[in-house]
């Protein structure tokens, strides 16, 4: 773990959220490589939370976010820097939906069995960034004794999930009760870094009334929110693959608030906050969008881009982000940050051995023997490389090791 | 549409840069020249801070000369990178204050030697040094007797007091603050390795387990043989053990990259050192230095890998450790 200098956003800082988007497109694809076959063509007129496409494999659905027409099928750019088909929908701002239900006073009410039904149907997946189907993570057959709400943004510049859990404490809490309750597990944790005592506080004002929620002040330094770091320091259990292989659960705090928009409107959001941030842009801030926003109308209807030198469009945070080559970028539901930032072109130099890139791997590799040695990397445990980007981070020869690792993983 | 460059990196860096490492072991030399010269001037000899000068003067000269042959050969023809990139003024320093009463002909062979090694084999850096002063010590050796307290023991009925270890060679501020002119200051040595260490530029696991070590040893050595406190004091001051372990044992380039790694390699040269100091004094920290990286680095870096993974490898070296530690003192009693 590293310490990082901060450059957020101050949570109580308003959210921007009332830019109005014409066009939004839903990708096909998603970040992690979910296909979605289309269940809609062009011409067809959409509501909020229609299925738009079905994942064949998970039987897991795409959601409009808007109601209007579709449009058309054009290709964009998503958060992992891939161009993929999207489905373009002309918005009409009526805000449509097919059948409204009304709001549920109290949330626990469900069963485990309709729960997983309403996850799987709704098309909500991790927005901590994982962009995994999150009905899979509660169709285990394990039993569950820990949930562990991630509220730690590791990452320098994003604030949107602070900018959520200061202004929507009181609800996430309340789902976090609810989901312990339909799903009979024993404890629930909230992580979040010990410095962010605005949130902490936000949190301890009602956290009385929930006895089985506890608030877990984790060490600010980067990657704290690293899942599995997570899981071992609150609970001290180790997993291989999953953490429910351990009993553990682990949701991002904007996972859990739209599963807290399922459960009271029988809806997911349809809408995301995401930091837009950098010395390129003119007013950063968190803005709320709806989910298939394309940035680059964003910024035309916002105070767009500042002046700067060799600017470089990173969909995510400085550290694991991805460079995209034009504005034509996607906010969909993991995308929690775009920054525009001046690249610096500083020039990597040799090696010196110097080991600083072994010293601080959270995973405990050793960046500098697998670059190496070509023929040992999977000894070396290259595959355990979680891109994290501490190794490039703290090289003194500005040394671009993440990258190089990365085209060693992939030959 | 507004386009971007596309690259893929992380986009922000430490401001860390090996630069700023390497210039800190420069700064960290300066105390070293200011404390000769002016003690010099003021109670001790002008002639041996001209000396001072002569000798890192010819060394700069001919390191740079020679360093930039070697990058006109790789046809980098910009002289300002022999200073920037090559750490060249940190090693004409070293070999300056090591060289202070050579004579010009010595000083440019170890000087040549140095930057000759440095850019063959193109591993190491600052420890080339050790090459150089090979050669310096070895015609010490072979022109004068450097026989010291600390191998003569046998001659001795008792070893330990302060009028024997310490006063024939200053007293012990001289010791410590390197005023003798035999040895580099092992205050000033410990004070650059507390900047080093506090701007995290230096692989600290090595200095600590390798000072350590050898102290332990040499701690127990002591105790077997009735040895009084000066007598782990001058081992600890003496042969530039200190200066060489801050300033070439750490030399990033040819060095273990893991902290086990690193404290592993502490702890075999910390041995090796013992052992040699009871043959070759003076000699034993450069030999010792100059065979770790030529002999362990490879070896032990494949070796901490495992010892990252498996926790039980943690106890075998710790045992094989102590086993080490104890076969050396054995060994050291039988030789004296
Ligand atoms: S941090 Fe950079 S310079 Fe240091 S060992 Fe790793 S790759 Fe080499
Ligand atoms: S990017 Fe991979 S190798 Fe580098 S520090 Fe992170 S996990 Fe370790």
């Amino acid at each position: 773990m590293v310490s990082i200098e901060d450059k957020k956003i101050s949570p109580s800082k308003k959210i921007i959220d009332d830019v109005k988007i014409q066009i939004i497109y839903i990708p096909l694809k998603s970040k992690l490589g979910y296909v979605y076959k289309p269940t809609v063509k062009v011409g067809d007129y959409v509501c909020i939370d229609d299925t738009l496409g079905i994942n064949v494999t998970t039987d897991f659905a795409l959601k409009s976010s808007v109601s209007g027409t579709i449009v058309g099928i054009e290709k964009k750019y998503i958060s992992n820097g891939h161009l993929v088909d999207c489905l373009v929908i002309e918005n009409d701002f009526k805000e449509k939906y097919r059948n409204k239900l009304g709001k549920k006073k109290d949330i626990t009410k469900y069963s485990k069995e309709c729960f997983l039904y309403m996850l799987q149907n709704s098309g909500i997946t991790g927005m901590g960034g994982g962009d995994y189907p999150t009905f899979i993570k509660y169709s285990t057959n394990n039993k569950i004794n820990y949930l562990i709400v991630n509220g730690i943004e590791s990452e320098i510049y994003s604030s949107s999930d602070n900018a959520l859990m200061y202004n929507y404490a009181e609800e996430i809490l309340e789902c976090i009760d609810a989901i312990t309750e339909i799903m009979d597990i024993d404890k629930a944790y909230i992580a979040i870094n010990e410095n962010n005592s605005v949130i902490i506080k936000k949190f301890l004002k009602h956290i009385n009334t929930y006895p089985n929620i506890k608030i877990y002040p984790i060490i600010d330094a980067y990657p704290s929110g690293w899942e599995r770091y997570l899981v071992n320091e609150i609970t001290n259990l180790n997993y291989e693959n999953n953490p429910s292989e351990v009993g553990v659960i682990v949701n991002n705090v904007s996972t859990i608030y739209s599963i807290y928009e399922l459960l009271k409107y029988n809806r997911p959001s349809t809408e995301k906050i995401v930091t837009i941030a950098g010395a390129g842009v003119r007013k950063p801030a968190n803005y709320k969008v709806k989910i298939g926003t394309n940035f680059s109308e964003l910024m035309l209807k916002t105070d767009g881009y500042s002046k700067i030198n060799n600017p470089v469009l990173v969909a995510g945070g400085a550290m694991m982000g991805k460079s995209i080559p034009t504005d034509e970028l996607i906010i969909t539901r993991d995308l929690n940050t775009i920054l525009v930032l001046e690249e610096t072109n500083q020039k990597s130099e040799k090696c010196i051995k110097c080991g600083k890139c072994s010293e601080v791997c959270p995973v405990g590799l050793m960046p500098v023997m697998i670059i190496d040695s070509n023929d040992r990397t999977k000894k070396l445990r290259i595959d355990k490389c979680i891109g994290c980007g501490l190794c490039s981070y703290v090289c003194p020869s500005k040394i671009e090791v993440r990258e190089i690792l990365e085209s060693m993983k992939e030959k | 549409m507004r386009e971007f460059k596309k690259e893929n990196k992380v986009f922000i860096k430490s401001n860390n840069s090996t630069s700023k490492i390497f210039n800190r072991y420069l700064y960290c030399l300066i105390p070293f020249l200011l404390l000769i010269v002016f003690y010099n001037l003021i109670w001790g000899s002008n002639i041996y801070v001209l000396n001072l000068f002569k000798s890192i003067f010819i060394s700069l000269l001919i390191s740079i000369l020679t360093q930039y042959i070697f990058n006109l050969i790789k046809k980098e023809y910009n002289i300002s990178k022999v200073f920037l990139h090559d750490q060249i003024l940190t090693i004409s320093i070293i070999l300056g204050l090591f060289s202070i009463n050579s004579n010009i002909f010595l000083i440019i062979i170890s000087s040549l030697v140095t930057v000759i090694i440095k850019n063959i084999f193109r591993d190491i850096n600052i420890s080339s040094t050790l090459y150089g002063m090979l050669v310096i010590l070895l015609y010490s050796y072979y022109t004068n007797d450097l026989n010291t307290p600390l191998t003569n023991l046998k001659e001795l009925s008792y070893v330990g007091t302060y009028e024997l270890m310490v006063t024939p060679h200053g007293g012990i501020v001289d010791y410590l603050f390197g005023l003798n002119n035999i040895y580099l200051s092992p205050i000033l040595s410990v004070i650059a390795f507390i900047y080093l260490f506090n701007k995290k530029s230096i692989k600290y696991n090595i200095v600590f387990s390798y000072i350590l070590t050898f102290f332990i040893i040499m701690l127990l050595f002591g105790l077997f043989n009735n040895m009084n406190i000066w007598y782990l004091f001058l081992q600890l001051t003496t042969g530039n053990i200190l200066f060489l372990s801050v300033f070439c044992l750490t030399d990033y380039t040819n060095t273990p990259t893991t902290g086990e790694g690193q404290i592993i390699y502490g702890i075999i040269l910390g041995i090796l050192t013992s052992v040699l100091r009871f043959v070759v004094p003076d000699l034993s920290v450069v030999i010792s230095l100059i065979l770790g990286p030529i002999l362990l680095t490879k070896i032990i870096n494949r070796i901490s890998f495992k010892l990252k993974y498996d926790k039980k490898y943690y106890y075998l070296i710790l045992s094989i450790s102590i086993i080490l530690v104890l076969i050396t003192l054995i060994l050291l009693n039988i030789l004296i």
